[in-house]
């Protein structure tokens, strides 16, 4: 096997990985992430690990906003009632 | 000794403070100074809809956690992103745990508005400390306030702050540090909201206003002056139209000489790769893969900044907000709420901040019709795609005063924006009904845009961008490049050794669904990495091409002719068309499937927009075959 074929062979497993990782939905990866630290890593790779587990990393890069949404609680809101003026 | 020192413990863990303040008084600007973070910062209220985090030094080495949160005119929560700022100063947003501290940060310029929700904040008995910011706009207006007055009147510390300053934030720190060094052992209490009627707010802010405020004798009219022409009910529309023609035109015309830099820098790397590397899997990986694909995205930098450029200038300026309000009119005709404005213009650099941004609209219905059409807003990446057709279908020349480039570009935008407006109306009109909502948005007041702030802005869409190119796109490309190159072609294969790659039989087998669109297989192949991201179609247009092409040709450089060559018109439009509509990237579906808490919307939304897009690209494949392309 050449040079070439075998640093292919790494690239393209590492990328296919990356690339699921990254499309992965957030609570999954957290669930990945979670099951991968029971085993005993390098620190190098349990630190990010550590980090998706805990923190809910979101796809698009904010920090918390794959929470589900508030659900405002009913009659919170102040309705605002606009009456027209009388024509004298 | 203030509030603040009695009850601050000082415990082995962090401590934490959280900016709270009214919507546009500089709340991120000061987080971002604080902590080192890029968040994004505008000149309009509703930019920041979830709380972030970040860390910041005091001058003693000591780390304070602080807490960015969205904009609340009072602690009585209307929309969304409110209630987001009452759960994590009350302690009820998930685990966390309420912050230590509070400061209030609020507009110097505008306190009659900004006291109010202080004197709420200071009814919650929580340890508290006031940001008087943009104090050096107060004073160039004339306002003239007595800091140590209006601490005496809150009963907290008061320190001036200007957070588009370098330093602007070194008297905060300061007291920060101070305050800590004096906390007592005393643990912070639960706090919860304490009801206050406005009226009695309103009359104690108009008190403090009194003992510690001296307003300026003159009135400012040089805003009115302004408003008076762009708000206008007929002079505003065309100074708006006149605005969004510029940017197209600029995108095309000032991004050509930094663009050719780019692809001539790429088909030089390729060349060198070509010469000094023997023949075999690695070599085709760099140049078909890898230049072809991610290189083929990575031209576009200049075209994707200078669009960003015109946003930024836009959001710093105060007149995105205006432009809602003249457009309020239109949004009420299709049945949108004002506010959905802000929200869809957030789109047009990506769908998820826009999508989230919908948090800040009250009703439900109107903030789920605009979530369903906001995807429809050119997203900053199809910009790539469109670029590519236009560079490879539409001659360069003028129509009268504009570039004929930008004109299709510009219609393309209309085209996304007209389409919202009708699925919306249509929406409103038979699923989502609701009664029209009248637009109330702070108008701010008007600022030439920072210098500061639109090269950190532009850097950081730079950042994003080839963030996205070194990383996903290149990823993807990889894994496609080994998908169109694997398995081998027989012995006797007479095609490209693509057509008996996995992608190829992808390809073909795809190709019946998109042939009455005039789509081939290798088009088919492209739109399916495209789900993941929109540009990725480019890049593997590049990629598929160049495993496609005989004898291995530099495509990188030779993309666009070989489009040309080998599509019709007729092909080139129905592909602009189906990307018009073009069903949405994994990672806006799954932002719509959390903002709704179901997956019924993501996937009515996906089975809509595949729809449009299908027939959209088959009627302008038609079309433009019976005009004669």
């Amino acid at each position: 096997m050449t040079l070439q074929a075998l640093i292919v062979i790494m690239l393209v497993p590492m990328c296919s990985g990356y690339a699921v990782w990254t499309l992965m939905p957030s609570s999954g990866r957290r669930a990945v992430a979670g099951w991968l630290l029971r085993f005993k890593l390098p620190r190098r790779l349990a630190a990010p690990l550590a980090k998706a587990a805990a923190a809910p990393a979101a796809s698009c890069g904010c920090s918390g906003c794959d929470r589900a949404a508030p659900a405002a609680p009913a009659g919170s809101a102040q309705a605002l009632r606009f009456h027209p003026r009388s024509k004298p | 000794m203030t509030a603040f020192e009695h009850t601050l413990s000082p415990r082995a863990h962090l401590w934490s403070v959280a900016l709270v303040g009214n919507p546009n008084c500089g709340k991120t600007a000061l987080f971002n100074l604080l902590t080192g973070a890029r968040q994004k910062v505008a000149n309009y209220a509703g930019v920041t809809v979830e709380r972030k985090t970040g860390l910041a030094r005091l001058r003693n080495g000591q780390m304070v956690s602080v807490i960015d949160l969205p904009g609340a005119y009072s602690l009585t929560p209307a929309t969304p992103d409110e209630q987001v700022t009452l759960e994590v100063i009350e302690g009820r947003r998930g685990d966390e745990a309420a912050p230590d501290a509070i400061v209030a940060v609020v507009d110097a310029t505008n306190l009659r508005m900004n006291l109010r929700l202080v004197l709420e904040l200071k009814r919650l008995g929580r340890p508290m400390l006031v940001a008087l910011n943009m104090t050096d706009m107060a004073r160039a207006k004339g306002l003239s306030i007595d800091v140590l007055r209006l601490a005496q009147e809150l009963g907290c510390a008061v320190v001036e702050t200007v957070a588009v300053k370098h330093d602007g934030h070194a008297m905060l720190l300061a007291q920060l540090e101070t305050q800590l060094a004096m906390a007592s052992n005393t643990p912070a209490s639960a706090a919860h909201a304490v009801t206050a009627s406005p009226a009695e707010l309103q009359q104690e802010v108009r008190r403090i206003l009194a003992a510690a405020v001296v307003q300026p004798a003159r009135f400012q009219r040089f805003h009115h002056r302004i408003d008076a022409w762009v708000m206008h009910p007929v002079w505003g529309l065309v100074i708006l139209a006149a605005v969004l023609f510029l940017i197209f035109q600029a995108v095309f015309s000032w991004a050509n000489p930094p663009m050719e830099a780019i692809k001539t820098g790429i088909a030089v790397v390729g060349s060198a790769v070509n010469a000094h590397m023997d023949a075999g899997p690695l070599r085709s990986l760099l140049v078909d893969g890898m230049l072809a694909g991610a290189g083929g995205v990575l031209v576009f930098l200049p075209q994707i900044l200078i669009l960003f450029f015109f946003i930024l200038v836009l959001e710093d300026s105060g007149y995105l907000p205006r432009a809602a309000f003249l457009l309020d009119k239109l949004m009420g005709k299709v049945g949108l709420s004002g506010r959905a404005f802000i929200p869809l213009l957030s789109s047009f650099a990506c769908a998820i901040p826009g999508i989230m941004a919908t948090r800040t609209i009250v009703n439900w219905r109107d903030r789920l019709a605009t979530i369903m059409v906001a995807p429809l807003m050119t997203c900053s990446a199809r910009l790539p795609v469109y670029a590519l057709l236009i560079g490879a279908f539409v001659p360069e020349r003028s129509v009268g005063l504009f570039n004929l480039r930008g004109l299709s570009l510009f219609g393309l935008y209309v085209a996304g924006v007209v389409s919202a407006m009708a699925v919306a109306w249509l929406f409103k009109r038979v699923w989502m009904k609701s009664r029209y909502q009248p637009l109330m948005l702070e108008l701010p007041p008007y600022r030439l845009p920072s210098v500061r702030n639109l090269a950190l802005g532009l850097m950081e869409r730079a950042r994003i961008f080839l963030r996205r190119v070194g990383g996903i796109i290149f990823s993807l490309m990889v894994v496609l490049w080994f998908l169109s190159s694997y398995p081998a072609p027989p012995a006797d294969a007479t095609g490209p050794a693509i057509q008996y790659s996995a992608a190829g039989w992808l390809g073909q087998a795809l190709q019946p669904i998109f042939a009455p669109l005039g789509f081939n297989w290798q088009i088919s192949i492209a739109l399916v990495p495209g789900l993941a991201a929109r540009e990725v179609a480019v890049g593997a247009l590049g990629t598929v091409y160049s495993l496609s092409s005989a004898g291995g040709k530099d495509v990188a450089e030779t993309l666009t002719p070989m489009l040309t060559q080998s599509w019709s018109l007729a092909t080139a439009y129905a592909l602009l068309a189906w990307f018009v509509f073009a069903p949405q990237c994994i990672s806006t579906l799954a932002v719509v499937r959390r903002e709704t808490n179901s997956w019924r919307y993501p996937l009515l939304m996906a089975a809509y927009l595949f729809l449009l897009a299908y027939v959209a690209a088959f009627v302008t494949y038609r079309v433009t075959l019976w005009l004669g392309g």
